[in-house]
């Protein structure tokens, strides 16, 4: 990715260039960034193939009065905690208890009515790209993914009750909270240390 | 003079040789030529070796040196897996000091050591965690022993001691930071926080016997 900015990967059976919301997209984000599935399989694919990348999903539910979206949306998740989904429906009654619970309990960022106006969905999306870009989860996600393959599977940290971890294992825990949650263990020292080097600072105020 | 009994898991798959490092460091910054010191690696590093040592102290004080792996209850071995040091054997370790770098011991351990009459403790209550390279390996133990050094060069209290060792840490921490090296300079921080220590007053005059 040449930009700094999130793909934005809408995955949607209705959606086209021609709605609004598109025009907006453009003009918020490159258009390389901006990427349409009418097919979910295939929009599913795609972000599993970008996880290294910061990514928000807009992603539809129902596809021909199936709960389609749910399952991608676990299906990813499984995969990554670190997409962004906002979920888009045209009518939030249509959505099983099952699959609201889904996608509760799995963290979509927002679920939004898909009648919404266009800006108000656009600030959605700008308010998820600023969660994004202050996860330390994330920083270290991409962090990792800056180190070579070789690097990555080289064993960068041991512990005196009897583990030793990869960069890849770190990936792995960030992504799925497996290997005793070491990524997410690992993103809380480097906030705790952010917070202690914030408590330590002497800037000058005024003259 | 002093009674030190210093032991290193040097047999360890994973740590063996940062056990080993920990032990060579602590030993090369104190002189102990002129004192009663036993140490215990490999297939000695059992609880039966410990307590022998420490019963042919005859009583007098002593400081106990662990390098190795741990967990709550116990201070653990590659030669003894339920712990060379545990709570069953806690009572051995009145009049002594305990300084060890292993992981979570300071959850149980350390408070069964007091009760059986421990004067001083200092050691980690989660998981420490180490780089896997032998140049930060070093910087890291550096911190880990630092304590236990100043508290044997200087004649200060096992507090004084323990406070100059977490200057140390935040004094490496500055210069990972100054190197960029800013994940490091987390994992040393985690490790600094984890610290915790019991002191009854001591210090190396009182130890001496």
């Amino acid at each position: 990715m040449a930009n700094n900015k999130p793909l934005i990967v809408i995955i949607d059976d209705d959606f086209t260039k021609d709605q609004p919301l598109y025009g907006f997209l453009e003009t918020a984000y490159p258009t390389e960034n901006l990427h349409i599935f009418q097919n979910s399989a295939d929009g599913e694919k795609f972000v599993e193939q970008h996880l290294s990348q910061k990514t928000i999903v807009l992603l539809d539910i129902m596809f021909n009065g199936h709960e389609v979206g749910v399952d991608v949306f676990n299906e990813i998740s499984k995969k990554s905690a670190l997409v962004c989904f906002i979920v888009m429906t045209g009518n939030i009654e249509q959505v099983s208890r099952k699959g609201l619970e889904n996608l509760i309990n799995g963290h979509a960022w927002y679920i939004v009515q898909r009648d919404k106006p266009a800006k108000e969905i656009l600030g959605i999306i700008k308010d998820a790209e600023n969660h994004i870009d202050l996860r330390v989860d994330g920083a270290l996600e991409q962090w990792v993914l800056r180190h070579s393959e070789e690097e990555q599977k080289k064993p960068f940290i041991t512990t005196r009750s009897g583990n030793s971890y990869t960069l890849l294992d770190i990936l792995q825990s960030l992504r799925t909270g497996d290997n005793e949650e070491i990524g997410q263990e690992i993103a809380g020292d480097i906030l705790a240390l952010a917070v202690d080097l914030l408590m330590q600072d002497k800037t000058k105020i005024g003259e | 003079m002093l009674n030190v009994i210093s032991v290193s898991d040097d047999l360890d798959a994973h740590i063996g040789p940062n056990c080993l490092l920990a032990h060579n460091h602590f030993l090369g910054e104190v002189d102990l030529l002129d004192h009663n010191v036993i140490l215990l690696q490999g297939n000695d590093c059992t609880a039966e070796r410990v307590q022998n040592s420490i019963t042919s102290f005859g009583g007098a004080k002593f400081i106990l040196a662990a390098f190795s792996h741990g967990r709550p209850d116990a201070l653990l071995s590659t030669a003894e897996a339920n712990g060379y040091v545990h709570v069953g054997n806690s009572y051995y370790f009145s009049s002594s000091v305990v300084y060890t770098n292993c992981c979570h011991s300071g959850v149980i351990l350390k408070e069964h050591l007091i009760n059986a009459g421990c004067i001083g403790y200092v050691g980690y209550t989660d998981i420490v965690r180490l780089p896997k390279n032998e140049e930060e390996d070093i910087l890291f133990i550096a911190c880990e022993n630092s304590g236990l050094i100043h508290f044997l060069n200087t004649g200060a209290s096992l507090t004084e001691s323990v406070e100059f060792m977490k200057s140390k840490y935040l004094e490496q921490r500055q210069a990972f930071l100054t190197k960029k090296m800013n994940v490091t300079a987390a994992l040393l921080f985690r490790n600094m926080n984890c610290l915790t220590y019991y002191d009854d007053g001591v210090t190396r005059e009182i130890l001496e016997n």
